[in-house]
């Protein structure tokens, strides 16, 4: 899949998203509930490839989802 | 010199304005009035003296300075409030009629306007309408229903706005005392309405005036404007916590928005068509609202009631006809006019009496009272007092109090099917007695004078009758059998019928 | 004389297949009258009118101008009856039903004056009932009939109407005004029920006659909607498909499938041939009326274009080959499988339909998680409401609205945002309408001046006429004010909500950067403008905002519908009727779509396919494993089709080509595909790249349910065998079994019957239930058997409603130096979406192109008048449009429809979409407009698109 297009999406994501509490859990939940596992894997390799273009909150999101699904 | 000079339509007709002209132009200080009422002497001058106002009758401009000079004797009727025919009179609604200068407030109020108004601010609602309720004043628009009925339901109707729409859709031939008083003495009305709204609790009010009143429109108006400017309406009605709006609304040549829900339709802005009762206007009148409707004569005579009391109008008249009734003469007539007078008056003495018999000198052959759908009487009924009991009591109605007199060569079959025509020229269309039946029936009446299966076609005319009487929406197709019936009963020979 | 000499009564026709007609509407009063009507004792709710007491009772009164679904004229004079006590003959139609009142219906006296009334007809109308189409079905008809009349002793010679001329301008239905009895009733119908006022009584007297203003039907404000034709109870208003083929003999109940409004009608038929469709009186949603869609536009069903055998071809540069059903669908199976042996399980997926039953959709996403072993299914939802489903449910723990549409009958102030009812949503329109003439208030948010901000009887209090792409600003702004100004419903949100999160949004709200001032630079909206909405909204009694497409296809469509939950919680305005947060949905089953689990990570009935003990329950029952992660949505699929892992889809009755945004990524996406399985009633774009082509059922063949916009679970009977051959849920379960997972059903009511056993929210819907009362909106089970009108009256479904704190973000698609101007995005009512059903029939009379509105400044800056030809780009591409000079747009915005492929307004829409649906940003593009030059841009056909691509 396009990483620009994830990129997109995560950051709008990101922006958008109302949250109560730690914000990088709310970005996580939501993408576990709505992006495949395919996505998952494709925007953790892009966050570790250019963290510059991710905020704490999306890396954060980002790296936690992947520590999930390795357990 | 201090001379009266009427701007009534009827004067205006046979050249009110050039003879004021001509007077000031001859140094008089003229004043415009309504008229008298007496058509036959307009232009009917006055001139103010220390034993009254005199009258001098059909002036014409050249007589302007023989006026001014006291040398037009010869056309002089002496003081006018003297004259025979006012003077058999009781004038209470017409009273400052051809007196005052309609528009002034000063003038009105120096002639005994705003004493009913002042008194009704000093009372509870409730015993305005009792009041009202006492005196017996029956709507003068033709269904003659109890004033303070209708003013109690509205009373009694909560809502957030309610209106006082007053009737001056003057519509019936041979019918002019709405003009005339909105013409000659319009803050009556004014006033009226106000202690409507006080008594109601209604803030709003609006006249329907007939398109073809222009110059009733434009006097209304100006006294409307001054009344405002006198703090008579507007916010604070005398000065008092309660207000009350008031304008003219011009209705659009159309006979039937003199039929209340009709006009209701027409002040609404849509097409004047009735609206079946229930619900009536009383409860959910203009835009719905509980609305109090009536003619200008039932309003124009609240003042004078509340002034002197229910007591003193109810005094007036017969059996459940109370007070006075505004006649107006007109037709085929030698004194035509305006003859207001207690219920009880007999036919006879209107026509013969006040009128003094046919215009053309011929002998009178019948009469139409209450308009074009009123019956047809003849000289049996020359005792009949004039009321709503005993009209009734004949098969015919008293309408808005228009007396029509015919001569010896009217045709009978023609006055039925004009009744017919008119009903189909006039009908909204919206019931089909009335939109159907009226274009059969000129059509029925026609077969009938062409002789043509005479006794079926008879029948045929009895049968629509019936239906346009029983069946139609409202009182336009259903009283249009009323001439028709009673031309056909009085007159079978006009209609060629060999008895 | 033909009419008379064979007085028939009621028609047996009529009986057979017409609804009863009780003359006046129902009344809902709580107190009970007993009269009397003809010796018996009649008890009927107060403000019932004798007409319809006795109509009840079993007795019933001739009558003409009266039908119960306008309120009582009283011209006719058929009605009349005695009334102990009463003077006259007063009508019974307009007469209410009083306590102890004793009534006569049937006395000599009445039957002569009825008979007379109808003589008097009858002296005015032609005397050709055996070859008047309307023979069989004209009350005029029966009532001479009911009343005996034998004989017109007017004779026929009198004055009449008889030589009027017929208006047949309309391409639907005739005005045949020398047949007209001037009942009224169409133009009340057109007042009542429509709101359109177009007709109107010219002259007066025996002169009075209908007429439509102008110089005819067509060319009047008329917009087709039906509802006088129906009114009509003589042959003056008369279908012309009735006058060419005949008067029904027979009639199918079912569910229009235009938009998601979702109208009952009854299908007429002769034989086996449909002649009209008529709206019906006990549809739930639209009560007896209806719009040009529905009610007439049908004829695309039978339309020369409709393909009825499968086809196939190996490329798609091929020609098809029609082949049989079998071979096609033992050809797309082998396909898929070798698709995924190459490429793997998740290498195909497929697209649901928002036009087909929920019976078909269920299949369709059923065959996705089950033969096709992935979660790959996402829905045509995707690009319209996605957004309300995760707004709602977020707040309020629903993926739908809240009200039936019947409750803006009880609104005090409607709050309509980013939705055209009067064009999109007709029939819900015409009831909006209806309120406002009422008395309602009525506040519009919406960058163009639609005809409810001014029309016939009706005027917005306030127009908020707000850049597009500025919602949340707006509705962020609107509650500001009610929240500091003290208009908050503080007892509503203290018993019915999370308290800390509305404190949390309240320290939100309360932000300066949320005031109406602050907003007005970035909205254009005068602030005090956005003050007096709010409070009027927060002050007038029942509020209730409704909203379309406006509000979701944007970039924060999510979140601007969470902005109206929240709104709507704030002035306690949720949980009875006359309230709530209502979508109007687009097309017909876009509710019923999202409910079966079309989306790519919920099972049926919104349960996310994480959940262990759900998913356990659907492998229990399907015998399969499903997995617990989400699929692929439409856009993901489209950019993993061009990357090359995403090779095979099966398309269900959606043409994305045409629909979806940035048509050239589209077409790239489609083209790349190994196989494009389409199923669909015509070839359109998105079947230019397809392989394999499966003709599919026009709603009148189908047999299941539609759900509408209100959760109305509608009955869609088949009108006629499929044309194809074959149900579509048939084809599914033959395509599944061919796959190697064996599906199988024997009917519809078999597949709702799986539905309801799996899904809570469904539990108690069947076939039988439906059929038995009508329609039922969900939830449906143990706890609301009868259904649910009105959702969260006793709680929200989530528990306490959830205020959630809705920054405004711009959208990143802003106008700038080279595309200074915003495009945004409609309908029209003659025509529906893509225009695949209405341009294939006579609904192209009204609309034959879709046209550019821009405002006169930005067209006189440009050099570009009325009806000239413009090219209109975007960053992504260029299409070419006739200009329309108006002043429904402010300078700066320009709109255009999409009913036309030709005009390819998503050849130009962008890539942006909602961040939490990605729901596309249709509402929103940044545009240059200038003069066409003829010689370089011809309009674009999408093949041209496809070669510059």
């Amino acid at each position: 899949m396009d990483v620009a297009k994830l990129k997109m999406m995560v950051n709008q994501i990101d922006q958008n998203i109302p949250f109560a509490g730690v914000k990088s859990d709310v970005i996580a939940t939501h993408l576990k509930k709505f992006w495949t596992p395919q996505m998952r894997a494709d925007i953790f390799k892009d966050v570790q490839a250019s963290p510059d273009n991710y905020s704490s909150d999306v890396r954060e999101a980002v790296a936690k989802l992947h520590n999930e699904a390795k357990a | 010199m201090k001379v009266f000079v009427p701007g009534d339509s009827t004067a205006l007709s046979v050249g009110a304005n050039e003879v004021a002209d001509a007077l000031v132009k001859a140094g008089a200080e003229v004043i415009r009035t309504g008229s008298r009422g007496m058509f036959w002497l307009e232009p009917l001058v006055e001139v103010e003296t220390d034993g009254g106002r005199v009258g001098y009758a059909n002036v014409e401009p050249s007589d302007a300075k023989d006026l001014l000079n006291g040398k037009l004797a010869k056309k002089s009727i002496g003081v006018v409030d003297e004259y025979d025919w006012i003077r058999k009179q009781q004038r209470v609604t017409f009273a400052r009629v051809g007196i005052i200068d309609p528009v002034s407030v000063d003038d009105y109020e120096a002639h005994g306007g705003l004493i009913g108004l002042r008194k009704a601010l000093s009372l509870p609602s409730e015993q305005i309408v009792e009041e009202v309720t006492e005196s017996g004043l029956r709507g003068r628009g033709g269904a003659g229903f109890p004033a303070g009925i209708k003013w109690k339901t509205v009373l009694g109707a909560s809502a957030d706005q309610k209106y006082i729409c007053c009737n001056a859709d003057e519509g019936d031939s041979g019918t002019f005392a709405d003009r005339m008083l909105m013409e000659g003495d319009p803050l009556t009305l004014v006033e009226g309405m106000i202690i409507a709204g006080i008594a109601v609790g209604a803030t709003k009010g609006l006249i329907y005036c007939r398109s073809e009143y222009p110059h009733a429109i434009a006097v209304l108006n100006k006294a409307i404007k001054n009344a405002y400017a006198a703090g008579v309406l507007g916010k604070s009605v005398c000065g008092s916590h309660f207000a009350f709006d008031l304008e003219v609304r011009s209705g659009a040549g159309s006979y039937v928005c003199g039929e209340e829900t009709a006009m209701l339709e027409s002040l609404e802005g849509k097409r004047g068509m009735i609206r079946p009762k229930p619900p009536i206007p009383a409860l959910s009148g203009l835009y719905g609202k509980p609305t109090v409707i009536n003619n200008v004569m039932t309003l124009a005579a609240v003042p004078m009631i509340m002034a002197n009391g229910a007591k003193a109008y109810q005094e007036i008249g017969v059996e459940r006809s109370r007070g006075t009734q505004v006649f107006q003469l007109a037709g085929n007539i030698a004194k035509g006019g305006i003859v207001e007078t207690g219920f009880g008056i007999t036919l006879g003495e209107l026509v013969d009496g006040f009128g003094g018999g046919t215009n053309s000198g011929r002998p009178i052959k019948t009469v139409q009272i209450g308009g074009p759908l009123g019956a047809y009487l003849d000289k049996t009924s020359w005792d009949l007092p004039m009321a709503y009991e005993s009209l009734a009591a004949a098969g015919g109605m008293l309408g808005h109090g228009g007396v029509v007199v015919f001569d010896d060569t009217v045709n009978m079959a023609a006055q039925a099917r004009f009744a017919m025509e008119f009903c189909a020229e006039e009908s909204c269309g919206k019931c089909t007695p009335c939109r159907i039946g009226s274009t059969r029936g000129v059509e029925v009446i026609d077969k009938i004078v062409a002789g043509e299966n005479q006794a079926e076609n008879l029948e045929l005319l009895e049968d629509l009758c019936e239906v346009m009487t029983d069946g139609s929406l409202c009182a336009m197709g259903g009283l249009t059998p009323l001439p028709v019936r009673s031309a056909l009963k009085l007159y079978p020979a006009d209609f060629g019928i060999r008895s | 004389m033909t009419l008379l000499s064979d007085p028939r009564g009621l028609s047996p026709i009529r009986d057979g297949i017409g609804e009863p007609d009780f003359g006046t509407p129902k009344s809902t009063s709580d107190v009970t009258v007993t009269l009397t009507i003809d010796g018996s004792p009649v008890s009927v709710p107060a403000g019932t009118s004798i007409m319809r007491a006795a109509g009840e009772s079993g007795c019933s009164i001739p009558k003409l101008c009266a039908t119960d679904s306008l309120e009582p004229f009283g011209s006719c004079r058929m009605c009349l009856v005695e009334i102990d006590g009463r003077k006259g003959t007063p009508a019974s139609c307009t007469t209410p039903a009083e306590e102890g009142m004793v009534v006569r219906t049937q006395t000599a006296k009445l039957g002569k004056l009825r008979r007379n009334v109808m003589e008097l007809y009858i002296s005015d109308h032609p005397l050709e009932c055996l070859t008047c189409a309307a023979n069989g079905d004209c009350e005029l008809q029966d009532m001479a009939g009911v009343v005996g009349l034998r004989d017109v002793r007017y004779g026929y010679e009198g004055e009449n109407h008889l030589g009027a001329v017929k208006d047949q301008s309309n391409p639907y239905f005739d005005f045949d005004s020398s047949k007209c009895i001037v009942c009224n009733r169409c133009v009340r119908a057109c007042d009542q029920i429509q709101g359109t006022l177009a007709l109107t009584i010219e002259g007066r007297g025996f002169n009075s006659k209908v007429s439509p203003g102008g110089l005819n039907f067509l060319s009047s404000e008329c917009v087709s909607c039906g509802a006088c034709v129906q009114a009509c109870p003589t042959g003056t208003l008369e279908e012309k498909s009735v006058i060419e083929l005949g008067m029904p003999t027979r009639t199918v109940q079912t569910t229009c499938a235009y938009c998601g409004v979702g109208c009952t009608f009854n299908a007429e038929l002769r034989g086996d041939e449909l002649v009209r469709m008529v709206p019906a009186k006990t549809g739930g949603a639209n009560e007896g009326h209806s719009c040009v869609k529905g009610r007439f536009a049908f004829g695309y069903a039978s339309h020369k274009d409709r393909i009825l055998s499968p086809m196939i071809r190996e490329k798609i540069t091929d020609d098809w080959t029609e082949v049989s059903w079998d071979e096609a669908i033992t050809y797309a199976a082998t396909k898929f499988k070798e698709i995924q042996a190459k490429y793997g399980d998740n290498s195909i997926g497929g697209v649901t339909s928002s036009r087909c039953t929920n019976e078909e959709i269920f299949t369709v996403q059923k065959m996705i998680r089950t033969a096709f072993g992935n979660n790959n299914v996402d829905t045509c939802a995707r690009v319209c409401h996605s957004p309300t489903g995760f707004g709602l449910s977020s707040t309020f723990g629903t993926s739908a609205g809240t009200q039936d549409f019947k409750s803006v009958g009880k609104s005090d102030v409607i709050l309509l945002i980013g939705a055209n009812p009067t064009d999109a949503h007709p029939v819900f329109g015409s009831r909006l309408k209806r309120r406002i003439r009422q008395g309602a208030k009525l506040i519009v948010v919406d960058p163009r001046k639609i005809d409810l901000v001014e029309s016939a009887h009706v005027k917005a209090d306030h127009h908020l006429q707000l850049q597009p792409g500025t919602n949340v600003a707006v509705i962020n702004a609107l509650a500001h004010v009610i929240a500091t100004e003290g208009l908050a419903d503080q007892n509503f949100i203290a018993e019915r909500c999370d308290n800390d999160a509305f404190d949390r949004w309240m320290k939100f709200i309360s932000l300066p950067e949320n005031s109406p001032e602050v907003v007005e630079a970035q909205s254009g909206v005068p602030a005090e403008e956005i003050r007096k909405a709010a409070r009027l909204f927060a002050t007038s009694g029942n509020g209730a905002i409704y909203y379309g497409l406006g509000v979701t296809e944007h970039s924060q469509g999510s979140t601007m519908v969470m902005g109206m939950a929240n709104l709507a919680m704030a002035t306690g305005n949720i949980g009875r009727e006359g309230v709530g947060v209502n979508p109007l949905r687009g097309q017909n089953n876009v509710q019923g779509s999202c409910d079966m689990g079309s989306f790519p990570h919920e099972l049926s009935g919104y349960r996310h396919v994480s959940d262990d003990a759900v998913r356990e329950q659907f492998e229990t029952l399907w015998d399969v494993k499903l997995l617990p992660e989400p699929g692929m949505r439409i856009p993901n699929m489209l950019d993993n089709a061009i990357s090359g892992e995403f090779r095979g889809m099966f398309v269900h009755g959606e043409d994305i080509a045409q629909s979806d945004p940035n048509t050239k990524h589209v077409m790239a996406a489609l083209e790349a595909m190994d196989l494009v399985v389409v199923q669909d009633l015509f070839i359109n774009e998105t079947a230019k790249f397809a392989h394999v082509f499966f003709p599919g059922t026009s709603f009148l063949e189908k047999d299941g349910t539609f759900t509408n916009a209100e959760r109305r679970i509608n009955r869609v009977r088949p009108v006629m065998a499929p044309k194809n051959g074959k149900q579509e849920w048939q084809i599914i379960s033959e395509l599944a079994t061919a796959m190697g997972y064996p599906m199988h059903y024997d009917n519809a009511a078999q597949i709702m019957g799986e539905i309801a056993s799996i899904t809570p929210t469904f539990k108690n819907v069947s076939f039988e239930l439906l059929d038995r009362v009508g329609s039922l909106q969900w939830p449906v089970n143990d706890a609301a058997p009868a259904g649910t009108p009105i959702m969260h009256v006793n709680g929200f479904v989530r528990g306490k409603g959830l205020f959630v704190e809705t920054p405004f973000v711009p959208t990143e698609e802003r106008a700038n130096r080279k595309f200074p101007l915003l495009l945004t995005t409609g309908r029209i009512l003659s025509q529906y979406n893509v225009g695949a059903q209405t341009r294939r029939t006579a609904n192209s009379t009204w609309h034959q192109e879709d046209v550019l509105e821009i405002h006169e400044s930005d067209a006189q800056m440009r050099g570009i008048v009325d009806g000239q030809k413009v090219a209109i780009s975007s960053r992504i591409g260029e299409t070419v449009m006739r200009a329309q000079v108006s002043a429904r747009v402010p300078a700066g915005v320009v709109y255009t429809t999409f009913h036309h492929p030709l005009s390819g307004a998503n050849v130009i829409t962008t890539e942006f979409s909602d961040w939490a649906t990605n729901c596309p940003e249709y509402k929103v593009t940044a545009v240059e407009i200038r003069p066409a030059d003829s010689s370089q841009d011809s309009t674009n056909s999408l093949d041209d698109v496809l070669m510059k691509a």
